[in-house]
C-alpha cells in the first residue's frame, strides 16, 4: 500500500464547525438549559414581579419544568437518531469511514451526561420553593 | 496499517546537504541572543523553568505561613505581612505557576506529539512567554518591598476598593494579573490553532493523543473563562482609579458582581489546570502499562463534558451570599454532575493499569501518577461534599475548604506535573532524572502532603477559619496545626530533593531514545527542527503499530524531509481529518517579540505606579515592535512544493483555510466573551438597583437620532470595507481607491464611537454618577478599545498596500482587519440596542 492511497490533500469532507456542533450538541443543550432556568428565575425572584409567592412558585416551577422537558427531549432525540441530527447539522460527511463510529459514540455519550445534568438540575424545581433563601 | 517500504513518500538516499540545511535553518541563537529564540523546545524550557521557580517562591511563602501557624498566638509574622503572603501565595500558585506551567507543557510537548516542526505562531509564543517571565517576576517581588496585594487571591471588593485598600498594592494585582492573562490568551490562541491545524497527515481527531484533546479543551476554556476576570479587573481598577462605582452598593453597584465575574473564571480555572494534567496522566499510564489506554472515547467525552460543566459551577463559591435556594440547587447539581466525567477518567486509568496484567512498571512517574489518583480522588470526594449546600454552609471559609482545594489542586496538578518532569525530561535532556532519588522525592512529597493537609479537614470542622494569621490556644486546633506544619516541611524536603536532582542531572540537549518504550510521536528521534520528516499516522500509538516508523522518519522518508522554501516551515492539515493543506513559512528568531513583551510589561507596571508618561512611551514602543514583528509576516504566494508521495502543496494560504484566519476567529471569540461578560454585568446591576437606571435614577437617554446615526455609520463602515475587499488589485498592481475606502471605514467607526460618547455626555450622564452610568461608559470603553486596535491594524494594512504588499492574493493582513472590523460592528450594534433600548423597555 502506498501512503498516497491512505491520505488525500485538501479540505475535510465537511465543515469543521458542523462536526464540532454535532459532537457537543448535548453540552450545548445543557448550557442553554442552565441559562434559561437560572436567568429568568433569578430575575423573577429579584423583582417579585407578581407580588404573590404562590403565583411565583407556579410560574417558576412551570418554567423550569418546561425548559427541562424541552432540553431533555432534544437530547433524547439526538441520542436516538444520530444520523438525523447529522443531516440537520450538515455533518453527515463525517459519519462516513472510520471517524463515523467515533463521532456518533462521543456525541451520544456527551448527550447522556448532559441529560443527567439537565434532569438533576431541573428536578430541583419539584421540591424547592423558587425564591426564599435557605437560611 | 503498514506501508511497503519502497512506497514511503520520499526515497533514499536523501540529497546531500538536506539535513545540514535543516539544521542551519532551525539553529538556536547563541549567547545572549538566546532571548530572541522562538523554537518551542528552547522557549518551552524558559517557560517551565520560570513557572517552577515561581512555584518554589510561592511554596516558600507557604512554609513561612505554616511556621507562623505551628503554635497558637505566634508572633513570627505580623498580620499585614501574613495577609500579603497568603495573597501572593494563592495568586502565584494559580496565575503564575499552574496555568503557565500547563501552557508551557503545551508549547513544549504538543509540537513533538504532533510531529510538527513548531506551533504555527512561534513568535506569539515567545511574546507570551517573555511577557509572563517579566510580569511574573516583578509581581512576586512586590512581597519584598511591602507592595504586595493583601486582599486574598480572589481580591473581593469592597475590601479591595480604594477606601479599604489604599496604596498601589491592589493595583499590582489588578494590572499585573490582567496583563499576564493577555499572555495566557496569546498562548491559548497558539494552542487551539496548533492542535487543530498542525497535526501530521492521517492524525484525524479520533487518533489525536489525549494530551492534544486536553490542551484543545484547556485553550478553549481559557478563551471563554479569562475574559470574565479581565473585565472584572478592568472594572475594579477603573473604580479604584477613577471612581466609576461598579462595586459600591451606595451608588447602585454590587460587590457580588465581582464574585460572579471572578468565579465564572475561577471555577473553570480549576479544570483549566486539571485537564492538561489529566491529559498528561493519560499519556503516561499507557506507556507504563505497555498497552493502549482503555476507554479513549470515554476520556474524550469526559474532557469535553468537564470543559462544559465547569462553566456551570461558579455559584457554588457563593452559596452563603443569600442567593435563592432554587438557584443554589441548579449549581449544586452541576457541581455534583462534574464529578462524573472526572470519575470516568479515574476508572479508565485504573482499568488500563489492571489490564496490563502485572506489566505496569512502578517507576517514579508511575508513583506520582498513583499518588495523584489517591490524592485527587480524596479531593474529588470532598468536592462533592462541599457541593451540597447545607454542608457548604457549615464549612465555608474554614480550613476544610483549604484542605479540599489543596487535595484537588496539588493532587490534580502538582503530582501529575512531577510525573511529567520525570517522564518527559529525557525528551529534552541528555540525562534522565534519578530514579533512586525520584522515589525519595515521591514518598517525601506524598507523605508530607497528606500529613500537612489531611488534618486540615478536622481543623476546619472544628471551626478554624481561613486566612487568620494566628489563633488562640485551647480551641482544639493546636496539635492539628503543628502536625500540618511538620507535614509541610516534609513536603518541602521532597521538593528540595527534586530541585537538587534537577540541578545536577538536567542538561538540555539531545534527548534519549524512547526510554519508556512509549507509542506516541514525541518519542521519535528529534533535533532542533523537531522530527527529520513528518510521518503519516495510521493509529493512536504509531510507534507501536507502525514498525520502522522511527527509523524511516529519522532518515527523511516521510513528508517534508528538508526545507523546501529555504526557511522554517511546517505542514498545515485540515482540522478534523488531518489532510495536508499547505506549508507554512514560519518566522525565525528575532528581537521584536522579546522587546514587545518587555515594553508591554513596562507599560502595565509603570501604569501601576502611576508613572503615566513613561508608561505611554512604553506602550507606543510596544506597538512599534509589534508592527515590526508583523511586517515580516504575510509573505505572499510562493511556488508549490512537493512534500513527498506525489503531494504538491501551496506555500501560502489566505481565507478560512489559513492558520491566521483561524487565529483571528479565536480572538473574536475571546472578545465576544469579554463583551458578553459586560452584558451580564449590565443586566445584573439592573436587577440589583433598577432605581439607578435611566430615566429615574439617571438623565434621560439621548434621543433616538444619536444611536441611529451610530448604527448608520457602523453599517457604512462595514460596507466600505466590503467595497475595499472587492477592489483589491491584482498582483503587482495598485488600486488607488482601496486605502481611501479603508480610511473612510475607520473614520466611520471613529465617528460612531464619538457620537455614542457625545450623546451620553450631552445628556448629562457622568460615569461616576452611579453603577448604571459606569456600565454605559464601560460599553463605550470596550467599543473604543476595539476601535483603537482597528485603527492600528488599519494603518498597518494601508501601509502594506502603499508599499505593494497587499493585493487580491497576498491579503492575510486585510482579511484579519476585515474580520475584526465586522465583528466590532456586530458587537457595537448589540451594545447600542442594549444601552439605548433596554432602559426604555423596562422604564
Amino acid at each position: 500500500m502506498k501512503p498516497g492511497d491512505a491520505i488525500q490533500a485538501g479540505d475535510d469532507r465537511g465543515s469543521p464547525a458542523a462536526a464540532l456542533a454535532y459532537l457537543v450538541v448535548g453540552p450545548l443543550a445543557w448550557a442553554g438549559h442552565l441559562l434559561l432556568v437560572y436567568a429568568p428565575q433569578a430575575a423573577l425572584c429579584a423583582f417579585r414581579l407578581t407580588g404573590t409567592a404562590a403565583v411565583e412558585t407556579s410560574i417558576v416551577r412551570a418554567m423550569v419544568i418546561g425548559v427541562t422537558v424541552l432540553a431533555a427531549s432534544a437530547m433524547i432525540a439526538a441520542i436516538a437518531a444520530p444520523r438525523a441530527l447529522a443531516r440537520l447539522l450538515r455533518a453527515t460527511a463525517f459519519l462516513e469511514g472510520g471517524n463515523g463510529r467515533f463521532m456518533i459514540a462521543v456525541m451520544r455519550l456527551l448527550a447522556v451526561l448532559s441529560l443527567a445534568g439537565v434532569a438533576w438540575a431541573g428536578s430541583a424545581a419539584l421540591v424547592l420553593p423558587p425564591c426564599p433563601v435557605l437560611r | 496499517m503498514a506501508f511497503d517500504e519502497r512506497d514511503l513518500p520520499n526515497p533514499l538516499p536523501r540529497p546531500e546537504g538536506e539535513l545540514a540545511e535543516l539544521e542551519r535553518v532551525w539553529a538556536t541563537p547563541k549567547g545572549w541572543r538566546i532571548v530572541t529564540a522562538v523554537n518551542n523546545t528552547v522557549i518551552g524550557i524558559f517557560y517551565i523553568g520560570t513557572a517552577f521557580f515561581l512555584f518554589l517562591v510561592a511554596g516558600l511563602l507557604a512554609l513561612l505561613m505554616r511556621t507562623q501557624l505551628a503554635v497558637p498566638e505566634n508572633d513570627f509574622i505580623g498580620q499585614p505581612l501574613y495577609n500579603q503572603m497568603f495573597t501572593v501565595h494563592g495568586t502565584t500558585m494559580m496565575f503564575l505557576f499552574a496555568v503557565p506551567a500547563v501552557e508551557a507543557l503545551g508549547v513544549m510537548l504538543l509540537p513533538q506529539m504532533l510531529a510538527a516542526r513548531d506551533l504555527p505562531f512561534p513568535r506569539l509564543s515567545a511574546f507570551a512567554i517573555w511577557a509572563y517571565v517579566i510580569g511574573g517576576l516583578v509581581f512576586v517581588s512586590t512581597i519584598l518591598y511591602d507592595l504586595a496585594p493583601a486582599g486574598g487571591w480572589f481580591m473581593y471588593p469592597p475590601l479591595t476598593l480604594k477606601e479599604f485598600s489604599p496604596g498601589d498594592n491592589a493595583d499590582f494585582w489588578l494590572l499585573g494579573i490582567g496583563f499576564i492573562e493577555i499572555s495566557a490568551i496569546a498562548g491559548a490562541i497558539e494552542i487551539v490553532v496548533g492542535t487543530l491545524k498542525t497535526r501530521p497527515p492521517g492524525m484525524s481527531l479520533m487518533r489525536m493523543p489525549i494530551f492534544g484533546w486536553a490542551m484543545l479543551i484547556f485553550a478553549a476554556m481559557i478563551m471563554f473563562a479569562f475574559p470574565a476576570v479581565i473585565l472584572a479587573t478592568m472594572m475594579l481598577e477603573i473604580e479604584r482609579s477613577f471612581g466609576w462605582p461598579f462595586f459600591t452598593a451606595a451608588q447602585g453597584g454590587d460587590p457580588l458582581l465581582w464574585q460572579h465575574l471572578f468565579w465564572f473564571f475561577g471555577h473553570p480555572e480549576v479544570y483549566i489546570i486539571f485537564l492538561p494534567a489529566a491529559g498528561l496522566v493519560s499519556m503516561i499510564v499507557p506507556a507504563m502499562a505497555q498497552r493502549p489506554l482503555i476507554g479513549y472515547r470515554f476520556i474524550v467525552v469526559a474532557l469535553i463534558a468537564t470543559g462544559f460543566f465547569s462553566f456551570g459551577l461558579w455559584v457554588h463559591h457563593m452559596f452563603t451570599t443569600g442567593i435563592p435556594s432554587l438557584s443554589l440547587a441548579f449549581f449544586s447539581a452541576a457541581s455534583m454532575a462534574v464529578a462524573v466525567p472526572s470519575g470516568i477518567q479515574v476508572f479508565s486509568w485504573i482499568a488500563t493499569m489492571a489490564a496490563s496484567r502485572g506489566r505496569f512498571r512502578i517507576t517514579t512517574p508511575s508513583l506520582f501518577v498513583l499518588g495523584f489518583l489517591v490524592i485527587f480522588t480524596i479531593g474529588g470526594l470532598t468536592g462533592v461534599m462541599v457541593a451540597l449546600v447545607p454542608l457548604d454552609f457549615q464549612v465555608h471559609d474554614t480550613y476544610f475548604v483549604v484542605a479540599h482545594f489543596h487535595y484537588v489542586l496539588v493532587g490534580g496538578m502538582v503530582f501529575p506535573l512531577f510525573a511529567t518532569f520525570y517522564y518527559w525530561a529525557p525528551m529534552v535532556s541528555r540525562n534522565m532524572l534519578s530514579e533512586r532519588l525520584g522515589r525519595w522525592v515521591f514518598w517525601l512529597m506524598f507523605a508530607g502532603f497528606n500529613v500537612a493537609f489531611l488534618p486540615m479537614h478536622l481543623t476546619g470542622l472544628l471551626g478554624m477559619p481561613r486566612r487568620v494569621w494566628t489563633y488562640p490556644a485551647d480551641l482544639g486546633w493546636d496539635p492539628l496545626n503543628l502536625l500540618s506544619t511538620v507535614g509541610t516541611y516534609v513536603l518541602a524536603a521532597g521538593v528540595l530533593l527534586f530541585t537538587i536532582d534537577l540541578v545536577v542531572r538536567f542538561r538540555p540537549g539531545q534527548g534519549q531514545d524512547n526510554p519508556w518504550r512509549a507509542g506516541t510521536l514525541e518519542w521519535l528521534p528529534t533535533d532542533l527542527y523537531s522530527t527529520r520528516s513528518i510521518p503519516l499516522v495510521t493509529s493512536r500509538e504509531p510507534l507501536w503499530d507502525q514498525p520502522g516508523l522511527a527509523r524511516d522518519v529519522a532518515e527523511g522518508r516521510y513528508f517534508l524531509p528538508g526545507t523546501l522554501t529555504g526557511g522554517r516551515e511546517t505542514l498545515v492539515t485540515s482540522p478534523v481529518e488531518a489532510r495536508p493543506q499547505y506549508v507554512i513559512r514560519m518566522p525565525g528568531p528575532g528581537w521584536p517579540p522579546f522587546l514587545a513583551a518587555v515594553f508591554m510589561a513596562s507599560f502595565f507596571l509603570l501604569l501601576t505606579v502611576k508613572a503615566v508618561v513613561p508608561a505611554v512611551a512604553c506602550g507606543v514602543l510596544m506597538i512599534v515592535f509589534c508592527i515590526a514583528w508583523a511586517w515580516s509576516l504575510d509573505p505572499g504566494p510562493g511556488r508549490e512544493v512537493d512534500i513527498g508521495g506525489g503531494i504538491r502543496l501551496p506555500t501560502y494560504m489566505s481565507g478560512p483555510r489559513s492558520h491566521s484566519w483561524w487565529a483571528m476567529v479565536v480572538l473574536m471569540f475571546v472578545a465576544a466573551s469579554l463583551y458578553l461578560a459586560w452584558v451580564f454585568s449590565y443586566l445584573f446591576l439592573w436587577t440589583v438597583s433598577p432605581e439607578a437606571w435611566s430615566p429615574h435614577g439617571a438623565p434621560a437617554l439621548p434621543a433616538w437620532r444619536w444611536p441611529a446615526a451610530s448604527v448608520l455609520l457602523l453599517l457604512a463602515g462595514s460596507g466600505l470595507l466590503l467595497g475595499a475587499q472587492r477592489g483589491l488589485p491584482r498582483r503587482g498592481e495598485r488600486a488607488a481607491g482601496v486605502p481611501w475606502q479603508m480610511l473612510l471605514a475607520l473614520a466611520c467607526l471613529a465617528a460612531a464611537l464619538g457620537i455614542e460618547l457625545a450623546g451620553h455626555w450631552g445628556s448629562g450622564l457622568r460615569p461616576t454618577q452611579n453603577a448604571y452610568a459606569a456600565s454605559v461608559y464601560m460599553a463605550v470603553l470596550l467599543f473604543g478599545q476595539l476601535a483603537f486596535a482597528l485603527a492600528i491594524l488599519g494603518g498597518f494594512v494601508i501601509a502594506r498596500h502603499v508599499t505593494g504588499r497587499l493585493d487580491r492574493e497576498r491579503r492575510v493582513s486585510f482579511d484579519n482587519l476585515a474580520l475584526l472590523f465586522h465583528y466590532t460592528v456586530a458587537q457595537s450594534l448589540l451594545g447600542l440596542a442594549l444601552v439605548h433600548g433596554f432602559p426604555r423597555v423596562v422604564a
